[in-house]
């Protein structure tokens, strides 16, 4: 027995020795029955292992089935990931601008209509109501509130900044 | 890349199997290895290594969980090893080739790093370089815990062979008149 060549057996059943040592190793198994015989026993025990494991140690169908809904439901609900997480935004940003279109259409925005809102929304405890036969006109950067003082031919309006007398009686 | 990860499932039971040693535990470190590798999917970056990396979370998993549980292990190591000792039963062994239940007999009877390294060698094909980076474990430890594994899997099949040799001669002399 070629004791250098017996020493290259661990190397050899670990895949580690060159492409020429192998060669020269397993020229030496030709000669060495020990050699020969460990190489046999730990090709079988190989082979044996691997048929053992995959044939006796399989998953069961209640352990797939709980892995599988897992990796489903983390699927549907990961917002993590660049496309879901894209998907959500743009979704968000839709809906966000959705809602403000919906309130510029419905706010008012002239001082008439800001009156009318005033006065259906919070009604006069005398019963009087600002006059609906004067239109108000006001600059565009001027806000003005008709205000009611029980009188019902005087309208006094609030406007802010200060304005000069802007209106038009018809 | 939930996809992918399915089909991994044997391979990480088995890891777990041979972690364990028991088939609830490992069941349970199999889910709990698929839950945190959904969460941290984002990390592979290769997917070509992905059982790998599926197997070094299971292994964190399983280290995490015996630190916990090391307490009462410490406290009561009969009981730990009556839970933990996973054998096929001996239904099963007369049910199934016996050749292949005594094999993962003697798997499991080795060190728990030889146990891994021997599994991850011959059962899952993986290179020495991958089995460190699974076990976090240098070279030249896994080629000696494979090199322990390989003799210690030897002196135990002779055992067996020659106790097997010995219990047929004992019959034979026994069935003479």
């Amino acid at each position: 027995m070629n004791s250098a060549s017996c020493d290259w057996l661990d190397d050899y059943l670990d895949g580690d020795l060159s492409a020429p040592d192998k060669i020269c190793f397993e020229g030496h198994l030709q000669a060495c029955s020990d050699c020969r015989q460990v190489v046999d026993e730990w090709r079988t025990t190989n082979a044996l292992l691997k048929q053992a494991s995959e044939q006796l140690e399989r998953p069961s169908v209640r352990l797939q089935i709980h892995v599988a809904q897992n990796l489903i439901s983390h699927h549907r609900f990961d917002v993590r990931s660049p496309s879901h997480r894209l998907i959500v935004m743009t979704t968000a940003g839709l809906c966000a601008l959705a809602a403000l279109f919906v309130c510029c259409v419905r706010m008012p925005s002239t001082p008439i209509q800001l009156a009318q809102h005033d006065a259906v929304a919070n009604p006069s405890p005398s019963g009087n109501h600002a006059r609906q036969d004067v239109v108000l006109s006001f600059p565009d950067d001027v806000i003005g509130v008709p205000i009611d003082i029980g009188q019902p031919d005087v309208i006094v309006v609030w406007t802010y900044p200060t304005v000069n007398s802007v209106i038009e009686q018809e | 890349m939930d996809g992918g990860l399915e089909p991994h499932l044997p391979h990480v039971y088995r890891l777990a199997l041979r972690l364990t040693r028991n088939v609830n535990c490992a069941e349970d470190l199999t889910q709990e290895t698929f839950l945190r590798a959904c969460q941290r999917i984002d990390q592979v970056k290769h997917p070509a290594a992905i059982r790998t990396w599926l197997f070094r979370i299971a292994f964190n998993l399983m280290n995490d969980q015996f630190r916990t549980m090391a307490p009462a292990n410490e406290s009561n190591h009969a009981a730990t090893d009556a839970l933990s000792c996973h054998r096929p039963t001996p239904d099963k062994v007369a049910e199934t080739n016996d050749d292949l239940a005594q094999a993962l007999q003697r798997l499991d009877a080795l060190p728990t790093q030889q146990r891994l390294v021997l599994f991850l060698v011959t059962v899952e094909q993986l290179s020495l370089a991958e089995v460190c980076e699974v076990l976090g474990i240098t070279m030249t430890n896994a080629k000696a815990q494979l090199s322990l594994a390989r003799k210690r899997m030897r002196d135990e099949l002779q055992r067996q062979t020659v106790s097997q040799s010995n219990s047929i001669s004992i019959s034979v002399k026994s069935d003479r008149p």
